[in-house]
């Protein structure tokens, strides 16, 4: 799994790619949650996952973790590009209902 | 497309790692059926599943081994995964999807996928002894080619 960041205003963009379960998950969680940490202005998280072939209920549930944490700082999560398999992933574990997915990193961000 | 029947033992240490090696190997095995592209990804879905919670809660992240059967037979996958870690005290309590013991992140949803993903499975367990999850698919094309209960010809 590789993860590239960016930051916009009081938002975090991560590019994710590879795979993310549960060996994935605490790398990505640290890499956010390590971001945050370090900036206390942010407080919203885009996640970019079109490079992402594969995700389990662990990384659905490492998903929901950072939810939980842009949520306490009063801020948003919006996930772009999610492949067929991705996507059933999210379908089946019911988050569609919670994480607002997106086609475009605009889309996005706009929704923010 | 073979009827024999075929099959390939893993086994592995507990290693977060190795839940990707698994089901790879895993879904590159099940490919000699003829599974579609998405039942493969049903297959990778299961066998991730199943093996984090052998990790994850039968050895608690800490050392142990794991051992994956895959099996083709009768036109049929049957993957068991199978630890010797703590066991799973209440079974039925464990398949509800949010059911679940362990801390941090984890959803509670792997036996949820497991059941959307493959055609069956079952889960015998023994607290301190472990745990083995049976996995069953057969290809959706396979079966519309064999109709309900396959008559006799005679």
């Amino acid at each position: 799994m590789g993860a590239s960041m960016k930051v916009l205003g009081e938002t975090l963009i991560v590019t994710l790619d590879g795979e993310l379960d549960v060996h994935s998950a605490s790398e990505f969680r640290a890499a956010v949650t390590g971001a945050f940490d370090e900036r206390p202005r942010l407080r919203n998280l885009v996640l970019l996952m079109h490079g992402v072939t594969f995700v389990d209920s662990s990384g659905i549930g490492a998903i929901l973790g950072r939810l939980k944490e842009v949520s306490a700082r009063g801020g948003r999560l919006a996930v772009v590009g999610l492949q067929t398999p991705v996507e059933r992933a999210f379908a089946m574990s019911g988050v569609l209902k919670r994480i607002s997915v997106h086609d475009s990193e605009g889309q996005a961000l706009a929704s923010l | 497309m073979t009827h024999a029947s075929d099959y390939v033992i893993m086994e592995f240490p507990s290693l977060p790692e190795n839940v990707g090696f698994a089901r790879s190997a895993a879904a590159v095995f099940a490919s000699r059926l003829d599974f579609t592209l998405d039942e493969l990804d049903d297959i990778r879905m299961a066998v991730s599943e199943a093996v984090t919670n052998a990790v994850v809660h039968a050895y608690e992240n800490g050392p142990g081994i794991v051992r994956i059967t895959a099996e083709v037979a009768g036109g049929q996958l049957v993957i068991t995964v199978e630890d010797r870690g703590k066991g799973i005290p209440d079974v039925e309590w464990a398949k509800q999807p949010a059911n679940t013991t362990a801390p941090d992140e984890h959803l509670g949803l792997g036996f949820h996928f497991i059941g959307v993903c493959m055609d069956g499975y079952d889960v015998e367990s023994r607290v301190g002894g472990g745990t083995r999850i049976r996995m069953v698919k057969r290809p959706a094309q396979a079966k519309r080619q064999e109709p309900a209960a396959s008559s006799s010809s005679q």
